[in-house]
C-alpha cells in the first residue's frame, strides 16, 4: 500500500472504499468524481484509474458505494443542492469519462447536501441524506434493480436552519447503523445537535435519543459495527475539538418507557414523528471523551470489527483509539501528516 | 497504553510547519479499509475559504496500522490448527486430560519457536513477551506431570539465573570461594533447584580446605544435593531426604559453634534446603523465586501457594507487572481472571489456553463473565480472539472458525457481519465460506458471497463458469440474474464477446450435459445465441422465429425489449410478409404496449446508441438502426409503430 496522485484539480473531500476494498471513489471541489480499481494482479497495491467524469456543479461533498448486492452503483452529493446516483456501464471504455452514467437526481434539498449514506443491505437500497437546509431525507429505491426511480420516503427538519451562521461553522453529517440484528436505525448529526432516528414498529422514521454533549458543530459521526456485542457504540468528531464515543445499551420496555417521558428534547417541535412508538430504546452513556487533537475534528472511521477507532483533524494528525473488546477506549498510536525528519514538502 | 506517534511516509507538511499549514485553512481527514487495517488519508480545507491549491494535496496518503507480522499470524494458524484437534474428539466431556494437555504442550512449543522468530519484527513483543510468561505457568500448574519441577522451569526460565557469566566466573575464579559473589551464587543454584550448578563449584571450590570442620558437613550436603528429587503432585517431599536435611541441621547446630564464614553459609544452605521461610524470602530477588523454593523445600501442597503469597508480598513485590498479575492470579487458582489478563496480552494465546481450561474442567466453577453477558469466559476470549483475526486477511478464516466454535448468539451475529467482508480468491474460498453459512444457517450472507463470487468471474469473463458456480450452490436467482446480464451484454455488444468463454460455449452445445436449473434458466441466452447464428447464416426465417420466442419470453425483463424489437425492425416490409404473419404482429404489438408502460427510455437510447458503435456495419439486415432516423427511444418506438401499421396492412393483403 502506498501514496498515490489522484490528480484531482482542487481539494479532495470524500473517499469512498467500494464493500470489498477493491474500488476507490473519491471526489473534489474540482466538481468531479474519480473511481480506481485496484489492480489484483500478482499482489499489487497499485489504483488503476476506472474513470473520471464532472458529477456535479459545484463541490462534489461525498461519494459513497452502494453494495454490490444493487451492482456498480455510486452516489455523490454536491453544494449544488443535488444528489446523483450513478451506475457503471461494463461496456464503455474505461478512462472514457461514460463509463458512470447518471441514472438519477435527487434534487429536493434547499441547500447544499453535505452527507449522504446509503444503508446496510439487509434494508434495501436506502440512501440518507442530510444537509444544510437541516432536513434529514430518506430515499428509497422501490425497485433495487431500477435505479432511476428513487421514493422520498421521509424527510424532517432536524435541526431549523441557523441564521447568518458562518457556512464553514456549518455541518451535518450521519451514519447507519450496520447490524441487521438491531432495528433500522442512524446517527443524525445537524449542527451541535446529535440524534438517533429509528423505524418504529408502525414502520415510520421517529426521532430519539438524543447524544449529548457537543459544543459545537458535529462534523462526522460513525456508527461502530457491532460485531455481535449487546451494545452499540457511536463515534462523533466535533468542533469542540473533541472525539467522543457513546455507548448505546438497549432498555427494557418498562424503563424505556419511563425514560421516553423525561427525556422528550424540550428544543425540538413536538411533532407525531419526534415521540418514538417502537419497542427498541437505549440508555446512552458517553464512554470517552478525548481533546487529544487540541484541535477541531473533521473525521472519526471505525475498522471493520469496531475495534479500533480513528480520528483525524486540523492537528494534522490520525489518532488511533483501541478497547480491547469491552475494556475503556485509549489512544493507541497517532500517525501525523508532518514531516519529522525533513523541512521537505509543504 | 501509550501513543507512539508516527509520520506518513512522504508526510505532506514539512517539518515545523504545521501552524502555517493550519493558517492556510487546511485539515486532515482519514478513511479506513472496509476490511484491513488499512486506509487512506488527504488533506481537505477547514475553512471553506479559497485557498491555492497545491500539487501534494491531491495526493491519498496510505496508513498502515498492521501491526502484526506474517510470522506472528502464521503462529495465529498454527495454534488454531491445535485448537482444531480438540475439537475432532466428539464426545466433548470425554476428552483424555492427558490429550489436552499433549495439546497445551503443542500451543508453548509453538509459542516459544515463535517467540524467537518475532525477536525483531515489530510485532508487539512485549505483550506476547508477557503471555509466554504468563500460559507457561497455566501449563506448570495445569498441564504438566510434575508442578514443582514445572514451576522450577517456569523461575528458571522466567528470569534466566545465575546467569551464565555468574556461572563462568565462579568456576574460573582461583578459588572459587574467594569470589564475592560466591555464596549468594550458590543459594540461587539451590533456591531454583539447580543442584548440578552448585554441585560442580562446591567440587571445584576448596570449602574442605578452608574449613576442615565442614568437611563432613559439606560431603552431607553434597549427597542431599545429588539424592534431591521432585516432589510428587499429591504434595509429598521425599520423607528419607527430609529426615537426612532435619539430621544435618541438628548436627552442624552442635558442632560448628563457631562463626566462620564457611561454617554461616552452610548453616544458611541448610536452612534453605529445610524449607525455612525467612531463610528463603530473605535470599530471594524475586518473589516467583521465593515462592518456587518453598514449594519445593517447605511444603509442596498446591493448597499452600495462596499462604506463601501472604507471606511473601510484604516483602517482595509481587503484582508489578502485567504478567505477574496474571501469575499471582494463576497461583490462587484465580482461572478466570488470569485467562481474562492473559486475553490483554495476547488474544491468540489466550483463546487457546481458554478452550484448553475448558477442556480440561477448570472452568466448570465460572458461569459468567463480563464483556458478552452471556457466555462465559471461553467464549468471550474465543470471541475476541476470533474479532481480531477478522483484521487481516491472512486470517480472516481462521477468525471465522474460532466464531463457528462459539455456541452464542453474538458469535453468530459477528460472523454475520465479518463473513461478507472476506475477500474472495476462488471457488474453494467461495465454497469454504458458503458451508459456514450453511452451518450457521447464514442465508442473506450466502447470497452475498455467492452473488460477489459470480460477479467476480463475471467480470473476468468466466461467465459460463459464475452461472456454474451459482448452480451449484442452488441459488437459482443468482443463475437468471447472471443469465440476463449476460444476455444484455451479448445483445447489445453482439455473440463475439463471449466467444472465449468454453465453459459456456460447452452449455449451449449440449445443454443435456448440464444440470436441470442451468437448462432451464439458460433458454434465452441459448435462444439469442441461435439468433445470431441464424444472423450470421441470413436464414430470416430463423430470425425471426428467434426473435418471436425472445420477445414473448415472459420474464425478460422489460428494459431489453425494445432493443429486441429494434432488431426485428430490418424484416418488416413486403419481402418477410409471408413470414410475419398477423399473429406475430399482434405479438410484437403487445410486446411494444409492455415497452411504452415499463421501460425507461433513457436507458434504451444510451443502449441503442452503443448498438450502432458495434454493430457490423456491412451486415445490412442487422443494422436496425440504419432504419430509423430519430436518435432517440422515443424515435425507435415512432418507428417501430410506423413499420407495424404498415405490416398489420401488408398482411391483411397478404390474406386477402
Amino acid at each position: 500500500m502506498h501514496n498515490f496522485n489522484t490528480n484531482h484539480e482542487d481539494l479532495i473531500h470524500d473517499v469512498s472504499y467500494n464493500f470489498y476494498g477493491t474500488r476507490l471513489a473519491t471526489c473534489s471541489s474540482d466538481q468531479t468524481v474519480k473511481v480506481f480499481d485496484l489492480d489484483e494482479s500478482a499482489d499489487s497495491t497499485n489504483w488503476i484509474l476506472n474513470d473520471s467524469f464532472k458529477a456535479h456543479e459545484a463541490s462534489v461533498t461525498r461519494v459513497v458505494w452502494a453494495h454490490p448486492e444493487f451492482g456498480q452503483v455510486i452516489a455523490t452529493c454536491s453544494f449544488d443542492r443535488t444528489i446523483k446516483i450513478f451506475q457503471e456501464v461494463d461496456h464503455e471504455p474505461r478512462t472514457s469519462g461514460r463509463r458512470w452514467k447518471r441514472v438519477a437526481v435527487l434534487p429536493d434539498s434547499r441547500g447544499p447536501v453535505h452527507d449522504i449514506s446509503f444503508a446496510p443491505v439487509h434494508l434495501g437500497l436506502k440512501l440518507a441524506a442530510n444537509g444544510a437546509d437541516g432536513t434529514l431525507r430518506i430515499y428509497e429505491a422501490i425497485e433495487p434493480h431500477n435505479l432511476y426511480y428513487w421514493s422520498l420516503v421521509f424527510e424532517k427538519v432536524v435541526v431549523p436552519e441557523p441564521e447568518g451562521a458562518r457556512e464553514a461553522d456549518a455541518s451535518y453529517c450521519l451514519s447507519w447503523c450496520g447490524s441487521k440484528y438491531a432495528p433500522e436505525q442512524l446517527v443524525v448529526g445537524s449542527l451541535s445537535r446529535c440524534y438517533i432516528f429509528r423505524k418504529s414498529s408502525d414502520d415510520k422514521y421517529a426521532q430519539c435519543e438524543e447524544l449529548p454533549g457537543h459544543t459545537g458543530s458535529l462534523r462526522e459521526v460513525a456508527w461502530a459495527p457491532s460485531m455481535g456485542r449487546s451494545f452499540e457504540l457511536v463515534a462523533t468528531a466535533c468542533q469542540d475539538e473533541k472525539v467522543r464515543i457513546f455507548k448505546l445499551s438497549p432498555k427494557s420496555d418498562l424503563e424505556s418507557s419511563q425514560a421516553l417521558v423525561s427525556s422528550a428534547p424540550d428544543r425540538l417541535p413536538q411533532t407525531a414523528d419526534t415521540v418514538p412508538t417502537g419497542d427498541h430504546k437505549y440508555d446512552v452513556e458517553l464512554i470517552g471523551e478525548f481533546d487529544d487533537h487540541k484541535a477541531q475534528v473533521w473525521r472519526v472511521s471505525w475498522n471493520v470489527t469496531g475495534t479500533v477507532l480513528a480520528s483525524a483533524g486540523d492537528d494534522g494528525r490520525i489518532r488511533l483509539w483501541k478497547s480491547a473488546y469491552s475494556g475503556p477506549f485509549q489512544c493507541m498510536s497517532v500517525i501525523s501528516a508532518e514531516n519529522k525528519c525533513s523541512d521537505a514538502t509543504d | 497504553m501509550t501513543a507512539n506517534e508516527v509520520s506518513l511516509t512522504d508526510a505532506p507538511i514539512g517539518q515545523g510547519k504545521l501552524n502555517a499549514w493550519q493558517k492556510r485553512g487546511r485539515t486532515l481527514k482519514f478513511k479506513w479499509h472496509p476490511s484491513r487495517l488499512q486506509g487512506y488519508a488527504w488533506i481537505d480545507s477547514s475553512t471553506g475559504k479559497p485557498v491555492k491549491f497545491q500539487n501534494n494535496e491531491s495526493y491519498l496518503y496510505a496508513v498502515d496500522s498492521e501491526k502484526f507480522s506474517d510470522r506472528y499470524r502464521k503462529f495465529v494458524i498454527d495454534v488454531h490448527e491445535i485448537v482444531k484437534e480438540t475439537y475432532q474428539v466428539d464426545d466433548y466431556d470425554e476428552i483424555d486430560d492427558e490429550l489436552v494437555d499433549t495439546y497445551f504442550d503443542q500451543l508453548l512449543r509453538s509459542c516459544n519457536s515463535t517467540y524467537k522468530d518475532i525477536q525483531h519484527e515489530p510485532t508487539d513483543i512485549d505483550a506476547f513477551t508477557e503471555a509466554v510468561v504468563t500460559v507457561r505457568l497455566l501449563g506448570a500448574k495445569y498441564f504438566s506431570n510434575n508442578f514443582a519441577t514445572s514451576l522450577l522451569q517456569w523461575v528458571n526460565r522466567t528470569v534466566p539465573q545465575p546467569t551464565q557469566k555468574d556461572c563462568k566466573e565462579v568456576t574460573t575464579y582461583s578459588p572459587p570461594t574467594r569470589y564475592p559473589k560466591f555464596w549468594p551464587y550458590m543459594y540461587k543454584c539451590v533456591l531454583r533447584g539447580k543442584f548440578h550448578l552448585a554441585l560442580a563449584s562446591i567440587q571445584v571450590s576448596d570449602l574442605a580446605n578452608e574449613d576442615p570442620a565442614a568437611a563432613s558437613t559439606l560431603d552431607r550436603i553434597i549427597d542431599l544435593l545429588k539424592t534431591w528429587s521432585a516432589p510428587s503432585d499429591s504434595g509429598m517431599l521425599d520423607y528419607g531426604w527430609r529426615v537426612k536435611v532435619n539430621e544435618l541441621a541438628e548436627d552442624v547446630i552442635a558442632i560448628h559453634k563457631d562463626t566462620s564464614m564457611v561454617s554461616v553459609q552452610l548453616r544458611t544452605l541448610i536452612k534453605v534446603l529445610q524449607g525455612d521461610f525467612d531463610t528463603i524470602i530473605s535470599l530471594s530477588e524475586t518473589w516467583f523465586e521465593a515462592l518456587a523454593a518453598l514449594f519445593v523445600f517447605h511444603d509442596p501442597t498446591v493448597s499452600r501457594l495462596p499462604e506463601y503469597l501472604s507471606k511473601i508480598e510484604p516483602v517482595l513485590p509481587v503484582k508489578s507487572v502485567q504478567w505477574e498479575n496474571a501469575a499471582y492470579d494463576i497461583l490462587q487458582g484465580k482461572i478466570a481472571r488470569a485467562l481474562a489478563q492473559l486475553g490483554t496480552m495476547d488474544s491468540a494465546i489466550a483463546a487457546a489456553a481458554a478452550e484448553f481450561c475448558d477442556r480440561k474442567g477448570l472452568l466448570d466453577a465460572y458461569v459468567s463473565f463480563v464483556p458478552y453477558a452471556q457466555s462465559d469466559i471461553r467464549g468471550s476470549l474465543i470471541m475476541q480472539h476470533a474479532i481480531e483475526c477478522l483484521n487481516h486477511p491472512m486470517t480472516y478464516l481462521t477468525g471465522i472458525s474460532y466464531l463457528k466454535s462459539v455456541d452464542l448468539l453474538e458469535a453468530k451475529k459477528a460472523a454475520s457481519a465479518s463473513i461478507i467482508h472476506i475477500p474472495l480468491n476462488s471457488s474453494e474460498d467461495a465454497a469454504t465460506l458458503l458451508q459456514v453459512c450453511d452451518d450457521l444457517q447464514l442465508k442473506d450472507e450466502a447470497k452475498y458471497i455467492t452473488v460477489t463470487w459470480t460477479d467476480k468471474l463475471y467480470y473476468s469473463d468466466q461467465i459460463g463458469e459464475s452461472i456454474l458456480f451459482a448452480a451449484s450452490v442452488r441459488q437459482l436467482d443468482r443463475v437468471r440474474s447472471l443469465m440476463w446480464r449476460a444476455f444484455e451484454h451479448m445483445l447489445v455488444v453482439g455473440d463475439s464477446v463471449f466467444n472465449n468463454d468454453i465453459i459456456l460455449s460447452q452449455i449451449f452445445q449440449s445443454p443435456s450435459a448440464s444440470p436441470a436449473q442451468i437448462r432451464e434458466a439458460i433458454v434465452p441466452l441459448a435462444v439469442l445465441s441461435k439468433l445470431y447464428e441464424a444472423k450470421h447464416a441470413n436464414d430470416h426465417s430463423e430470425i425471426l422465429i428467434a426473435l418471436r420466442k425472445l420477445i414473448t419470453f415472459p420474464y425478460i425483463p422489460s428494459h431489453l425489449v425494445l432493443l429486441l424489437l429494434c432488431e426485428l425492425i430490418p424484416y418488416m416490409g413486403e419481402e418477410f410478409a409471408d413470414q410475419l404473419e398477423l399473429s406475430y404482429v399482434t405479438d410484437i404489438l403487445t410486446t411494444l404496449e409492455r415497452v411504452k408502460t415499463e421501460t425507461s427510455l433513457v436507458d434504451v437510447a444510451l443502449q441503442s446508441r452503443k448498438c450502432r458503435e458495434t454493430v457490423d456495419e456491412t451486415a445490412d439486415v442487422s443494422a436496425w438502426h440504419k432504419f430509423v432516423t430519430e436518435d432517440t427511444a422515443e424515435g425507435v418506438v415512432k418507428h417501430l409503430r410506423t413499420q407495424i401499421s404498415r405490416q398489420v396492412a401488408l398482411c391483411y393483403l397478404e390474406e386477402s
